[in-house]
């Protein structure tokens, strides 16, 4: 099990923004849904996630609100910002190139 | 790159903070209610949650980290801390920052000053485009700037394509009377479109317009500075439209020009503008009084070339018909040197500034030798740093164990040292607001104190702080590195025995630069010292104490023989004044500037002609009585030579006979001057000693006096008078003005001043020099006598053990007072020899300053080697015999 900490520290980024795209998350359901759509493979440590959020906030790709939970509890919510969009898409290609290009150098033909 | 985000964290950090706890408490409840969820206890639960989480103390380090202020939360920290260190140790803390203060801040104000004289440019719009007009002297290299108004005139429309240029006279401070009484302005007189051309607005009513140059006597018009109009009219409207009358003329006040403007001479502020058609006609008129300054502006994409090119033309133009008027029998070679006489176009961004010639190499001694004293001081705060380092290694050890890295801890330091810079820094810049004007009042006599655009701008505030910033690393980063480089065991045992090297080798390093640079600036003081004293000591030819000179002007009407009486009816009754010894007359004299100057060839003289100049004063009898020499050989001027049909005479000075006449007799020779035609021969009757003319260094010029009655002087309406009298300058006025109004011949008294005074005036850089120089030079004495009884103090301190031991095993007082003296005396001799060598080095470039003696001045070198060694074998004295009195008992027992 690779803690995602072990990948770089761009992946993960792309990781949150991807979870972002659909609607605004709290950062505890943004390592529940990674470890959901991973299948339980990735899991994100608290320790990583939250440096990687302030740090992307800093960079303008995601913002942050406070709102209630579901359950009434005040929790710090982020969602995509347009240039966050945009940061996601070029990451998104820039990932595909990189594992085109590994897969082709470990599948050995 | 979100600012608003990292606006938010540096001035709200605690809700930042909040919300960050929040944020993560969230999460570790969300990961509680998880665990319990599965299954296990609550207890359990929020352990195991704790343990996934990790450490909340570096994830919010972290998290902090990425809001990408971190070095500015952390300056901010070390900034307290520092404060808090400095509270516990207030006396170092003072001593500290009133060393740099006194470094800083004298390096702040020579650099005001210097900037106002030397660098600034002149508050106008694209000063960059604007020029001055330099004519060249036919006989010498130098250059004037003056010109005649006819000159200007014609000038304006030959360069009119490239530049616009416009005219001043230079500003003088004249008496103006406003409301009846008589005031004393700073006025300059300039032509119509003077303003326009420099960019110059009004900030009420109007500047004067071009057109008024064509029309002579017709615009009794003034204009007044901003700050003029706040000092005497409190910024009142209704100034606009005050009368004001000017010798006999009554001006109107039409305008006030925008605050900032002073005019375009540096060292003067003008209080008032009247245009040039205003002057005496008669000087407007004639092409050859030359009294006004030409600047411009260049035109929008003009060269200076450019500019030059038409100018040039004309001046060749006025060369030429100079020539073709010129008396027959005027040197091929005087025409030569004509034909090839070249205007010069230069830049006047800075504006013009007799200052800046007289004051610009002063100025950079001045701030040389600030920048040394600046680097004592560093000296002297890093020795502070460094024992205090020893002292802090607990301390220190302290932080290093909770997790500080070398490099933290070096920061944290260097943030001290800049707080330390930094509070000198604003001590000396709040003292700049005296010893400014200290300063600024030594370039200029008392009487015509300059004034300077000094101020604390953004300038000076940036060369502050970066002086500050280069100070601060300069003093703090070697007692920073040696300070973070702990041994932790070492320092948290309680053993007074500080880790690692001795810092004895550093401080007696120190201690060698300080005594070097101090002798350096000892030698530099001594010698601009010696050269003042040896400057008014100096033979000038005359003796120049009892004389006062009074400028007189003679008012009446334009007829010579009338004049001629009058004058010399005004001279006896001047030597009839009780208590006037002796009176004369004389157009110029020494130090007064002459009637002009003129090449001089000999009757029958064999080989080629002298061209060299020679200066000629117009004098009445009893010059030389009355200045307290006598002449070498022949006779003074008598009265029968001042008749109307006298032939003419002349005295010669020495140096004139030696060019002249050399191995001959003079007298009874003819002389003439190049210009007169036919040649007026006139006949040599006496040669008159050598007098200092211009200045106390310069050789004494070849002279030429003759009767004010003869013909090279066109009757001269305003004279100097010279008086011997053992009177004050008031009473003499009186008795003047008196004598004066009695002979009833329309003479003006001007000003009064005594031949001594004038003479010192011309010594003023020596005296900047020579003041500057012995109070920094005492400074520097004074910063490294406290550099060496610090450092022996410091090095004695940490080796009391030492020498309770050494006493207590029976050496006596004498040995251990030479053990340790013999430290200082090493590094002092050490640092002797370098500051000597440097001195040699340094005074050697000092050579164009000094006066009587050479640079390399062995007495002055000697003397201020000798004065160091004593001074710091003084300073170290006091902690060595303290130490050796000292009870061995107690020393041993000292931890």
């Amino acid at each position: 099990m690779g803690k995602p900490s072990d990948l770089v520290q761009g992946t993960l980024d792309l990781l949150i923004l991807k979870t972002l795209l659909l609607e605004p998350k709290h950062g505890w359901a943004i390592a529940k849904r990674i470890q959901q759509m991973s299948s339980e493979v990735l899991q994100v440590q608290q320790g990583s996630l939250y440096p990687a959020l302030h740090r992307i906030e800093q960079r303008g790709w995601i913002k942050a609100h406070w709102d209630a939970t579901e359950t009434g509890r005040k929790a710090k919510f982020y969602s995509l910002t347009r240039s966050g969009r945009a940061q996601l898409q070029e990451e998104l290609a820039n990932w595909n190139r990189l594992s085109a290009a590994i897969n082709s150098v470990v599948q050995d033909a | 790159m979100s600012f608003g985000l990292k606006l938010r964290a540096l001035f709200r950090p605690r809700p930042v903070e909040r919300e960050l706890d929040d944020e993560l408490q969230f999460h570790f409840d969300r990961q509680v209610a998880e665990n319990v969820d599965a299954g296990m206890p609550r207890a359990e639960a929020e352990r195991a949650a704790r343990h996934l989480i990790g450490g909340l103390g570096r994830i919010k380090e972290e998290c902090r980290d990425a809001r990408g202020i971190r070095w500015l939360t952390d300056f901010h920290h070390d900034l307290r801390y520092a404060l808090r260190t400095f509270r516990r140790s207030p006396a170092f803390a003072l001593a500290a920052v009133f060393t740099l203060a006194v470094g800083i801040g004298a390096n702040t104000t020579v650099f005001s000053i210097a900037d106002a004289v030397l660098f600034k440019m002149l508050p106008l719009r694209e000063p960059g485009r604007l020029i001055q007009i330099l004519q060249p002297a036919v006989l010498t290299s130098e250059y004037f700037d003056t010109f005649s108004f006819v000159n200007y005139r014609e000038m304006q429309g030959a360069v009119r394509q490239y530049a616009d240029l416009a005219a001043e006279r230079p500003p003088f401070t004249g008496a103006v009377t406003m409301d009846g009484a008589r005031e004393s302005m700073r006025r300059a007189v300039v032509s119509g479109n003077y303003f326009a051309t420099m960019g110059v607005r009004p900030v009420a009513g109007r500047i004067f317009e071009p057109a008024i140059d064509a029309d002579i006597g017709g615009h009794p018009e003034a204009v007044i500075s901003y700050g003029f109009w706040q000092r005497r009219f409190n910024l009142d409207p209704r100034a606009i439209g005050r009368g004001l009358r000017i010798a006999d003329t009554q001006f109107v006040i039409v305008g006030v020009t925008e605050p900032g403007f002073f005019g375009t001479q540096v060292g003067s502020m003008t209080d008032i503008w009247t245009p040039l058609v205003m002057e005496p006609a008669r000087r407007l008129r004639l092409r050859g009084a030359t009294f006004i300054r030409l600047i411009g502006r260049l035109k929008p994409g003009a060269t200076e070339a450019q500019a030059l090119a038409p100018l040039q033309s004309w001046y060749h133009h006025q060369a030429m018909d100079g020539m073709r008027n010129a008396p027959p029998g005027t040197p091929a070679l005087l025409f030569e040197k004509l034909a090839q006489l070249k205007l010069k176009v230069v830049p006047a961004a800075k504006g013009v500034s007799p200052l800046r010639k007289q004051y610009g190499e002063p100025i950079q001694i001045v701030f040389a030798v600030v920048a040394v004293v600046l680097l004592l001081t560093c000296g002297n705060v890093a020795n502070l740093l460094l024992a205090r380092a020893s002292a802090r290694q607990r301390e220190l050890a302290v932080l290093v164990s909770l997790g500080a890295g070398r490099w933290r801890l070096v920061r944290q330091l260097l943030t001290e040292s800049l707080l330390l810079a930094g509070s000198g820094a604003v001590l000396g810049l709040s003292a700049a607001r005296w010893t400014v004007p200290v300063l600024v009042a030594m370039l200029a006599p008392a009487d015509t104190p300059v004034q300077l655009a000094v101020g604390l701008d953004v300038r000076v505030l940036a060369f502050t702080a970066g002086v500050s910033l280069l100070t601060a690393i300069a003093f703090g980063l070697l007692p920073a590195l040696r300070a973070s480089r702990v041994e932790i065991h070492a320092a948290l045992k309680s053993g007074s025995r500080a880790a690692g090297r001795s810092p004895a080798g550093h401080g007696r390093l120190l201690m060698a630069a300080q005594v070097a640079g101090s002798l350096v600036l000892l030698v530099a003081s001594a010698l601009f010292v010696r050269t003042l004293w040896n400057l008014k000591a100096l033979d000038a030819g005359f003796d120049r104490h009892h004389v006062m000179l009074a400028s007189v002007q003679f008012g009446g009407p334009d007829n010579a023989d009338r004049m001629i009486q009058a004058w010399l009816e005004l001279l006896r009754r001047s030597t009839a004044i009780p208590g006037v010894e002796s009176a004369s007359l004389a157009v110029g004299g020494p130090f007064a500037g002459a009637g002009g100057s003129t090449a001089i060839r000999v009757q029958a003289a064999t080989g080629p002609p002298n061209l060299d100049p020679n200066w000629f004063i117009p004098v009445s009898p009893n010059y030389f009585r009355t200045l307290g020499t006598r002449l070498l050989m022949g006779r003074d001027f008598e009265p029968r030579d001042f008749a109307p049909t006298a032939p003419p005479v002349a005295i010669i000075s020495d140096a004139g006979a030696r060019r002249y006449f050399p191995n001959q007799n003079p007298l009874g020779r003819k002389i003439a001057d190049f210009e007169s035609t036919p040649p007026g021969w006139t006949e040599v009757i006496g040669v008159a000693p050598d007098m200092k003319f211009d200045s106390l260094r310069t050789a004494s010029p070849a002279v030429l006096y003759l009767p004010f009655t003869q013909g090279l002087s066109a009757f001269p309406r305003v004279m100097t008078m010279q008086l011997r009298a053992h009177l004050d300058t008031v009473s003499l006025a009186r008795a003047l003005r008196l004598q004066l109004a009695a002979a009833n011949s329309g003479f003006t008294l001007g000003d009064i001043i005594s031949q001594d005074k004038l003479v010192d005036d011309t010594l003023i850089r020596e005296r900047l020099l020579a003041t500057s120089g012995s109070f920094f030079g005492a400074i520097a004495l004074l910063l490294s006598g406290i550099g060496v009884y610090g450092t022996i103090n410091y090095s004695v301190s940490r080796r009391t053990q030492e020498i309770g031991i050494r006493m207590a095993l029976g050496a006596r007082p004498s040995e251990v007072l030479r053990m340790i003296l013999h430290e200082a005396l090493a590094a002092v001799a050490a640092g002797g020899f370098v500051g000597v060598a440097a001195s040699l080095l340094v005074t050697r470039m000092l050579a164009g300053l000094l006066f009587g003696l050479q640079p390399r001045d062995l007495p002055t070198m000697a003397g201020a080697w000798g004065l160091l060694t004593v001074a710091s074998l003084t300073a170290a004295l006091v902690p060595a015999v303290r130490a050796c009195r000292a009870d061995p008992l107690r020393a041993l027992r000292t931890e």
